[in-house]
C-alpha cells in the first residue's frame, strides 16, 4: 500500500495538501488516492489511474481532504473525461467543494475539456453555468461562441450579461462580428450593458493595435456612433484601416446622402479588394458606386479586366539565366533600362512573343508560355497610350518577385518569393500624354510563375489605357 | 466514441444497482512503465538490435541507444538541424549493404536527401556512412510497406505530388545489393498522407493518397496502377493512413488522424450496386496532431488496436490544438466505435506524444508490445506491464 505522504514533496505542494490532516476518509480510500497520484506522477498509467482517482472522488466522504485532494489531483493530471464528475460533485457538494471545483477547472486546458465543460452547460443551474461561461468563453471559438450565443437567449439576466461580458472579452473575428449584430438587434440584452460591452471589446482592439484589429475597432464604432457624424468619422478611419467585414456598413453608406462621401474612400478599397478575392463582377460594382457618389466616370468595358484598367497586351520573353539566380537580379538583358531600344518586333534574338491577357482576367501565365521552369527571369513589354499626363498608380501583381520600368525609369522593385495577387504591388508612377512604355522583369523561383498590371488614380479608381493588340 | 469505462465505473458507483461494476471487474486496460530516456527532441525513433548483441536496441535521431538497459547511447549520425526539426522524419532499420546489421533510412522535410546510413558493424563508433537514395526533397515521413508483394519492404517516401517507391535490388541469392530501383506509380495525386493495403480485397497491396487510391497490378513495378478518385480527407492527413477492415463485414476500411490539427476518423468502405462510396465516421475531434499511427495487438486479446497520440509542436506551434496537452494512446477498434484508453496525457513537460516516427514492438520479450515514443518533448520508452488487474494495490 503507497502511503500519500511518501509521494514527492513537489506534487503535494502541487495538491495543497500538506497541513491536512487525512482523518475523514476511511484509509484505503485515502491509500487509492496515494497510489493513483503516485502512478500518475510516474506516466505511463494515465486511464488506470484518472480511473481510480474518479472512484476515490466518490467514495471519499464529502468535503474530506481525501476528496479534495482527489479533485485536485484530477484537474491536474485529468482530461475532459473528468469534467462531468467534477460538475457533479460541485453540484452535490457544500460551497467549500463547489467553490474549489469552479476555481479548479480552468486548469483543465485544450479542447478536451472545453467540450466537455460546453456539454455540461445547458443542463447545469445558472451557479454553475455562470463561473462555466467565464472559463468556456475565453476558450476555443468553435466552442466557447455558440455556447456563449445560447447563453445570450438564456431567461436569467445574470447568465445573459456574463455571456456578453465573456464575448466582449474576445478580439476574434466572429466574436466582434456577433456584438456589431446585437449592437443593431439587441433583442432581451440590456441595451446599456451591450453598449458598455462594445466599448470595452473597441478599447481592447485598440490595444492589440494590429491593422486587422483596429479595422474592427472602427466597425464597431460605426455601430456604437449616435450621429451621421460619428459614423463618418468611422468611415473615414475604415479607409486606413479596411476589413473586409465592413462591406455591409460601407455598402449602406455609399446610399445614405449624408454618408456617402465619407463612405467613398473605403468603398474603393472594398471594391479593389474584391478585385483580389476573385470576385470581380462585384469589385465593379463597388467601384462604380463609389465614382457614382464621388461624381466619377463609372469604369465601363465589357470584361471586369477591361472595367478594372487591366493592361491586356505585350510582348515577353524567357526563361533567361544567369550565372545564379542572384546574379539574373543584376543582368540586364533587354537593354534596360534604355526602353528607347526595346522594339520586340524588331528584337528577335531575345524571342519576344506577343500575349493578350483578355481572356485571362488579365493576369499573365508565364507556366503556360514557357513550360515549368525554376530559377529563371522574364521579361514583359508593354505600350499604352493616355489621353493626358498625370499621377497614376502602377498596380502589379507577380510570381514571384518583380522589377518595373516606366518610360525608362525605375518606378518598383521588390525582390520576394511569392505567389500572384492581383495588385500585390502599388508603385506611384507618373504617365506622359500619349505612348508610354512599360518593361516589367519577372522572377520565377519555383512553382507558379506570372503577372498582372493595371493602372488606377492614386485614389484607386481604375485608370483606363489605350492599348493596340499586338498579337 | 464508446464512453470510457472510466465513466461508467465512476457513475455506476453512485447507483445501488450498479454495485457489481468497478474499475477491477473492467476488462483489460494495460499499463505501462514510462521511462524517460532522453531530452533529445529528434522525432523518430526505432527499435531493432544494431550491433548484434541480441539484444533490441533503441534508435532515435543522432543515437542509438544500446539494450537491454537503453541508458549507454552511442551516437551514429548528425541529423540537420532545421529550426525546431531535424532533416530525420524516419529511423527505419534494414539490412541495405548486406552485412548482417541493420542500416537506418531517413529522409526528411528540410533539403537532405532520402538515405540510408550504412551500419559499419558492432565494432565501430564512429558516425554511420551517408549513402544518399535520391535528392528528392521535402520527405514528409517515409514509410516501409512490401508492395510488390515478395516478403521484401520498399521504401515508400510521402514527399511532393507525386507516388513512387524505391525497391532494394538483391542478386539472385536475395542478398541485398545496396542500391535501389525506383517505380513511379502515378503522378499528381500524392498529398499529406499516405497509406498502404489491399483496399479491393484481391490480395495485392494498394497505395492510399488523401484524394483517393492506387489499385495495384499483379505486376507492382511494370504494370498500370489504376486509379479511384474515391474521397478528398480535407486536411494534412496522416502518414500513415491505415488500411482495415474496421467494422468487420469483410471490406477494407481506412482509418485516418489529423496529422496537423483536430480529428481521428475512419471511412467505411461501401459497395452498393457495384459502386464504392467512403462514409466517414468521426471517433476523436477533440485531440490533434495524429501524425503517426500503427495497428498492433497492445492488449494480447487477439484484436488489432489503434495505436497513436499527438505530434508535439508538428507546425511549430502553429496547428490548431497545438497547445492542448500532449498524449500517448490506444484505441480499442471495437467495431468502429472506437474506445479511448489513455496511456500518457499532460503538459509536455512532463508527458509524451508519438513524434512523427514511432515504434510499438515488444523490446523486454516479457509477451506485450512496449511503445519507443519520441518527439519534441523527448525520448520515452513505454514498457508495457500487461493488464492492471491484480497489482497488488488493486
Amino acid at each position: 500500500m503507497v502511503d500519500l505522504r511518501n509521494i514527492s514533496a513537489a506534487l503535494i505542494m502541487t495538491m495543497g495538501l500538506i497541513g491536512h490532516g487525512w482523518a475523514s476518509s476511511p484509509p484505503d480510500v485515502e491509500a487509492r488516492l496515494g497510489s493513483a497520484v503516485e502512478r500518475l506522477e510516474a506516466g505511463g498509467q494515465w486511464h488506470h489511474a484518472i480511473g481510480k482517482l474518479l472512484v476515490v472522488l466518490d467514495d471519499a466522504d464529502m468535503g474530506s481532504d481525501v476528496q479534495i485532494g482527489a479533485i485536485k489531483a484530477l484537474v491536474e493530471y485529468g482530461d475532459g473525461s473528468v469534467v462531468s464528475p467534477l460538475l457533479r460533485i460541485a453540484v452535490a457538494g457544500d460551497g467549500k467543494v463547489r467553490t474549489l471545483v469552479l476555481e479548479s477547472l480552468p486548469s483543465l486546458r485544450g479542447m478536451d475539456p472545453t467540450r466537455a465543460m460546453a456539454d455540461g452547460f445547458s443542463g447545469a443551474s445558472p451557479d454553475i453555468q455562470i463561473p462555466l461561461l467565464a472559463i468556456i468563453g475565453a476558450r476555443e471559438p468553435e466552442v466557447a461562441l455558440p455556447l456563449l450565443f445560447e447563453a445570450l437567449e438564456s431567461e436569467e439576466a445574470d447568465v445573459r450579461n456574463k455571456a456578453l461580458a465573456a464575448i466582449s472579452g474576445r478580439t476574434d473575428r466572429d466574436s466582434i462580428l456577433s456584438i456589431a449584430k446585437l449592437l443593431n438587434d439587441p433583442g432581451n440584452i440590456d441595451v446599456d450593458l451591450l453598449r458598455e460591452a462594445a466599448t470595452d471589446l473597441r478599447r481592447e482592439l485598440y490595444r492589440e493595435a494590429a491593422p486587422a484589429k483596429l479595422g474592427f475597432a472602427h466597425l464597431l464604432s460605426y455601430h456604437l456612433a449616435e450621429s451621421d457624424k460619428e459614423r463618418g468619422e468611422a468611415l473615414s478611419l475604415l479607409s486606413t484601416n479596411y476589413v473586409q467585414e465592413a462591406i455591409p456598413v460601407i455598402q449602406e453608406a455609399l446610399q445614405n446622402p449624408s454618408l456617402a462621401d465619407a463612405a467613398v474612400p473605403p468603398a474603393i478599397i472594398a471594391g479593389n479588394h474584391l478585385l483580389q478575392l476573385g470576385q470581380g463582377e462585384s469589385a465593379v460594382g463597388f467601384i462604380g458606386a463609389a465614382a457614382n457618389a464621388a461624381g466619377r466616370p463609372v469604369p465601363t468595358g465589357d470584361t471586369v479586366s477591361e472595367a478594372m484598367a487591366f493592361l491586356h497586351h505585350g510582348w515577353v520573353t524567357g526563361p533567361l539565366r544567369a550565372d545564379t539566380f542572384e546574379a539574373g537580379w543584376e543582368k540586364a538583358w533587354a537593354g534596360e533600362p534604355d526602353l528607347d531600344a526595346i522594339d520586340p518586333p524588331k528584337s528577335p534574338d531575345l524571342g519576344w512573343v506577343p500575349f493578350d491577357a483578355s481572356a485571362s482576367g488579365g493576369t499573365i501565365d508565364l507556366i503556360a508560355m514557357h513550360g515549368q521552369e525554376d530559377h529563371c527571369f522574364a521579361y514583359a513589354f508593354l505600350l499604352f497610350e493616355m489621353d493626358e499626363a498625370g499621377p497614376a498608380t502602377l498596380r502589379i501583381g507577380s510570381d514571384d518577385g518583380v522589377i518595373a520600368w516606366l518610360n525608362g525609369e525605375k518606378v518598383h522593385e521588390n525582390r520576394v518569393m511569392r505567389g500572384l495577387i492581383i495588385d500585390n504591388d502599388h508603385a506611384p508612377v507618373t504617365l506622359k500624354e500619349g505612348e508610354n512604355r512599360l518593361l516589367l522583369k519577372i522572377s520565377q523561383g519555383t512553382a507558379g510563375w506570372g503577372y498582372s498590371v493595371r493602372l488606377t488614380t492614386p485614389d484607386g479608381f481604375p485608370l483606363a489605357a489605350t492599348q493596340e493588340s499586338v498579337k | 466514441m464508446k464512453q470510457s469505462p472510466i465513466y461508467w465505473t465512476a457513475t455506476c458507483l453512485l447507483i445501488a444497482s450498479c454495485g457489481a461494476v468497478n474499475t477491477r471487474t473492467v476488462a483489460g486496460p494495460v499499463i505501462f512503465e514510462r521511462i524517460h530516456l532522453s531530452d533529445a527532441s529528434y522525432e523518430s525513433a526505432s527499435v531493432a538490435d544494431v550491433d548484434g548483441d541480441g539484444y533490441l536496441d533503441i534508435i532515435s535521431g543522432a543515437y542509438w541507444y544500446k539494450g537491454p538497459d537503453f541508458t549507454e547511447k552511442i551516437q551514429f549520425q548528425e541529423p540537420m538541424p532545421a529550426g525546431e526539426y531535424y532533416d530525420d522524419f524516419s529511423n527505419f532499420p534494414m539490412d541495405i549493404s548486406g552485412n548482417g546489421y541493420p542500416d537506418v533510412v531517413t529522409g526528411g522535410f528540410f533539403g537532405g536527401p532520402l538515405r540510408w546510413l550504412k551500419n559499419p558493424g558492432p565494432d565501430s563508433r564512429e558516425l554511420w556512412e551517408i549513402m544518399p537514395i535520391e535528392q528528392i526533397g521535402h520527405i514528409e515521413t517515409t514509410r516501409f510497406w512490401d508492395v510488390t508483394g515478395d516478403g521484401h519492404l520498399e521504401i515508400v517516401p510521402n514527399a511532393g505530388p507525386d507516388v513512387y517507391f524505391y525497391t532494394l535490388d538483391r542478386d539472385e541469392e536475395g542478398t541485398p545489393l545496396g542500391t535501389f530501383t525506383k517505380t513511379m506509380v502515378r503522378r499528381g495525386v500524392a498529398g499529406h498522407g499516405l497509406g498502404f493495403g489491399d483496399i479491393n480485397g484481391n490480395g495485392r497491396g494498394d497505395l492510399i493518397t488523401p484524394i483517393g487510391w492506387l489499385e495495384a497490378p499483379e505486376d507492382p513495378i511494370n504494370g498500370e496502377w489504376k486509379w479511384h478518385q474515391e474521397f478528398n480527407i480535407g486536411y494534412l492527413a496522416s502518414v500513415p493512413m491505415l488500411v482495415h477492415d474496421v467494422n468487420g463485414n469483410g471490406k477494407s476500411d481506412i482509418i485516418v488522424g489529423n496529422g496537423h490539427g483536430y480529428g481521428l476518423e475512419w471511412l467505411e468502405q461501401r459497395i452498393e450496386n457495384g459502386r464504392r462510396s467512403w462514409v466517414r465516421h468521426q471517433q476523436q475531434p477533440n485531440r490533434s496532431q495524429f501524425h503517426d499511427m500503427i495497428l498492433a495487438d497492445i492488449d494480447n486479446d487477439g484484436q488489432l488496436d489503434l495505436i497513436t497520440g499527438k505530434r508535439y509542436r508538428a507546425h511549430n506551434g502553429m496547428d490548431p490544438g497545438a497547445d492542448d496537452p500532449v498524449f500517448v494512446a490506444y484505441y480499442k477498434i471495437n467495431g468502429g466505435d472506437f474506445q479511448e484508453y489513455l496511456i500518457d496525457y499532460g503538459p509536455a513537460d512532463r508527458a509524451s506524444g508519438v513524434g512523427i516516427y514511432f515504434w510499438v514492438e515488444d523490446i523486454n520479450g516479457n509477451g506485450w508490445k512496449d511503445i519507443v515514443a519520441p518527439g519534441k518533448e523527448g525520448l520515452y520508452l513505454f514498457l508495457n506491464q500487461g493488464p492492471a488487474d491484480g497489482l497488488d494495490d488493486e
